[in-house]
């Protein structure tokens, strides 16, 4: 066994580090092993098992989600997201900083990437907060933390793969992104609305004393935000009344963001072709790692790798929770090096035999995993959202990595939450699917 | 065609220059591929809302739906990946071909792609050995619509192939001193 994991740590050192793409790497991680340590066929397996993941019916889904978010991305979908939600802000200590952490929890609720979330809340949202003389940093912070939330808020790409992966069921874990993200959101405007009263020059005077909405506005821009409820109906709507599955809710989804392109006039042959073949750039990525992932686990598997790792990991008697901490810390500085979807890949089949013996539950490890993704979104050097948030407002990664601290270390607070308090992730699925 | 002229925009005019018109057909190849992924995801869109639409509607499942569907996905997958790998959007690990920069990186990245493409050709060996066993043992579907495994396994394996031809393609273009990528084709938000 010694040798096996030896070999399995040299194959994929060595190939991903020499810069070969991660799909392949994994592929000839998996089939060195196979070919040294058994007698099987490899040629055949590995055209087998290609042709099975790439055509697994849980899939399905992805293409769409990815094709829905390429066309939302060229919509006004991040004005109307502002409007919609600035006038209510009246209400809360902090005011309009809470429009980040609004905008991204409503759009993850349409998106299944947190990159996207990130650039359409960020897009307006960060102009007109500067603009009105709020405290920069808190904004940048919030909106690179409350990016992230496209991950946890269904639908969720992360997710489809690792329902794929994990063999579980694809609507369950998307119910259960539901509570820890609107409670992780929760948790960032409790922050922001402590920061404010705390620190009020936070807000800008103007804004402090006076709201510029009426009730009158108030009402009307909840018809700015007509599109998004449309959006949100079409995609998580579909799926929860029974009407469709999550595969047909994707394809709902595609359709109404293609009407919200056509209603906003945003809709041309130009962004039609350029979200189609952003689509088939982003999806083609994520077969070839779903593929490599699912061969070199596959064969682990045949070489029960798995069993041997957690059971030796269980003859330590760690506790659960001990556990967690620590693979959140191995996943926290992986994720400054990797970014998450191959964090994912590269780890579960390891992982997951180790978690499921120490007593969790398939669905909450992998909502532990979203969340430690996100972890990995936005800690440097390897931060999509704080690249994307760089190219918005053309700060550096060093300010913008500063300012996301808090809302890091929220994150981390809430891992142990749920870690803690698994009901938390595992509550809502099962009232609502059964056990 | 418009994937023709797609190609030809992407890089300057070749003139006399066979290999450059080779990689530009490589290219063109690409986008073909690319063109077939955009059709499959539009083929699943339109069977699977077909379905919910039927079943909603009219209490009538389309029951081929689902099967096909997934079988369009996997061409997706295989068919645009060369295309991808050409627009930047397959991802590796870089910090060794940043780090090092100028003549090292290219030679790593030259060894990269093209053990790469050595995988590649390794997968598309068997993806085309499954369909080639599919056609000749007649096997089929095992779901109701009976279809005929190697076509789809075929459109898979096509994909692969396209993939293949892509690395080596880049491969060549490393060792002229062309960029690897074609920034002018990344459309794609990075979804992370």
């Amino acid at each position: 066994m010694s040798a096996i994991l030896i070999s399995l740590g040299v194959l994929m050192t060595l190939t991903l580090m020499a810069g070969i793409w991660i799909g392949p790497a994994l592929i000839a991680t998996g089939v060195v092993l196979l070919e040294v340590f058994t007698t099987r066929p490899t040629l055949r397996l590995v055209g087998t098992w290609a042709f099975n993941v790439l055509t697994s019916s849980e899939v399905v889904s992805l293409p769409l989600f990815v094709l829905m978010g390429e066309l939302l991305f060229r919509t006004r979908l991040s004005q109307s997201l502002f409007s919609g939600v600035a006038p209510w802000m009246w209400f809360l200590p902090g005011r309009l900083l809470h429009t980040t952490v609004l905008g991204c929890s409503l759009f993850a609720a349409i998106s299944g990437s947190s990159a996207a979330t990130t650039q359409v809340v960020g897009r307006i949202t960060l102009a007109e907060l500067t603009r009105r003389g709020y405290d920069k940093g808190i904004a940048v912070g919030s909106l690179a933390g409350a990016g992230t939330l496209g991950f946890l808020i269904p639908p969720s790409i992360p997710m489809i793969i690792y329902a794929v992966l994990a063999e579980e069921s694809l609507l369950r874990l998307f119910t259960a992104g539901f509570l820890p993200g609107f409670a992780l959101a929760g948790c960032f405007m409790l922050y922001m609305a402590a920061r404010a009263v705390l620190q009020p020059n936070l807000v800008p005077e103007h804004d402090r004393r006076m709201s510029d909405w009426s009730w009158r506005d108030r009402l009307k821009s909840l018809v700015e935000l007509g599109p998004v409820v449309f959006l949100i109906f079409s995609v998580l709507g579909t799926m929860y009344l029974g009407i469709a599955s999550p595969s047909e809710a994707a394809a709902m989804g595609v359709l109404g963001a293609m009407a919200v392109s056509a209603w906003q006039r945003t809709m041309t042959l130009d962004t039609l072709r350029d979200a189609c073949f952003g689509a088939v750039q982003t999806t083609c990525m994520i077969g070839l790692i779903v593929l490599g992932a699912f061969i070199v686990g596959t064969v682990l598997a045949n070489l029960r790798v798995p069993q041997f790792v957690s059971t030796a990991i269980t003859s330590w008697e760690l506790s659960p929770f001990l556990l967690i901490m620590m693979l959140t810390v191995f996943y926290i500085l992986l994720g400054t090096v990797l970014e998450g979807f191959s964090m994912i890949v590269l780890t579960l089949p390891i992982v997951l035999p180790i978690v499921q013996a120490a007593g969790f539950d398939k669905v909450w490890f992998g909502i532990f995993l979203i969340l430690t993704i996100e972890m990995s979104q936005i800690s440097p050097p390897v931060a999509f959202n704080l690249f994307v948030i760089q190219a918005i407002t053309g700060d550096s990664q060093a300010y913008v990595a500063r300012k996301v601290v808090p809302f890091f270390l929220i994150m981390i607070g809430f891992t142990a939450l749920i870690t803690a308090f698994p009901r938390l992730v595992t509550w809502l699925p099962d009232m609502l699917l059964g056990r | 065609m418009n994937d023709a002229r797609a190609a030809g925009a992407a890089t300057p005019a070749r003139g006399a220059d066979p290999l450059g018109r080779v990689l530009d057909a490589v290219d063109a190849l690409s986008t073909v591929g690319a063109w077939a992924a955009v059709g499959c995801i539009f083929a699943i869109l339109g069977l699977i809302a077909g379905e919910v639409a039927a079943r909603n509607l009219f209490n009538y499942s389309i029951h081929f739906a689902w099967e096909f569907s997934a079988y369009f996905m996997g061409a997706t997958f295989m068919l645009g990946a060369g295309y991808a790998l050409r627009a930047g959007a397959q991802i590796r690990v870089n910090v060794l071909i940043t780090g090092v920069g100028g003549n090292i990186a290219r030679m790593i990245d030259l060894g990269a792609t093209l053990l790469s493409a050595a995988i590649a050709s390794y997968l598309s060996y068997a993806l085309f050995l499954l369909t080639w066993l599919s056609w000749e043992r007649g096997s089929k579907s095992a779901q109701a619509s009976e279809l005929p495994l190697w076509i789809p396994q075929l459109a898979l394996s096509v994909g692969a192939a396209i993939f293949t031809v892509q690395l080596i393609a880049r491969a060549a273009r490393l060792l002229r001193r062309e960029p690897g990528e074609d920034a002018r084709l990344r459309l794609a938000q990075d979804i992370e």
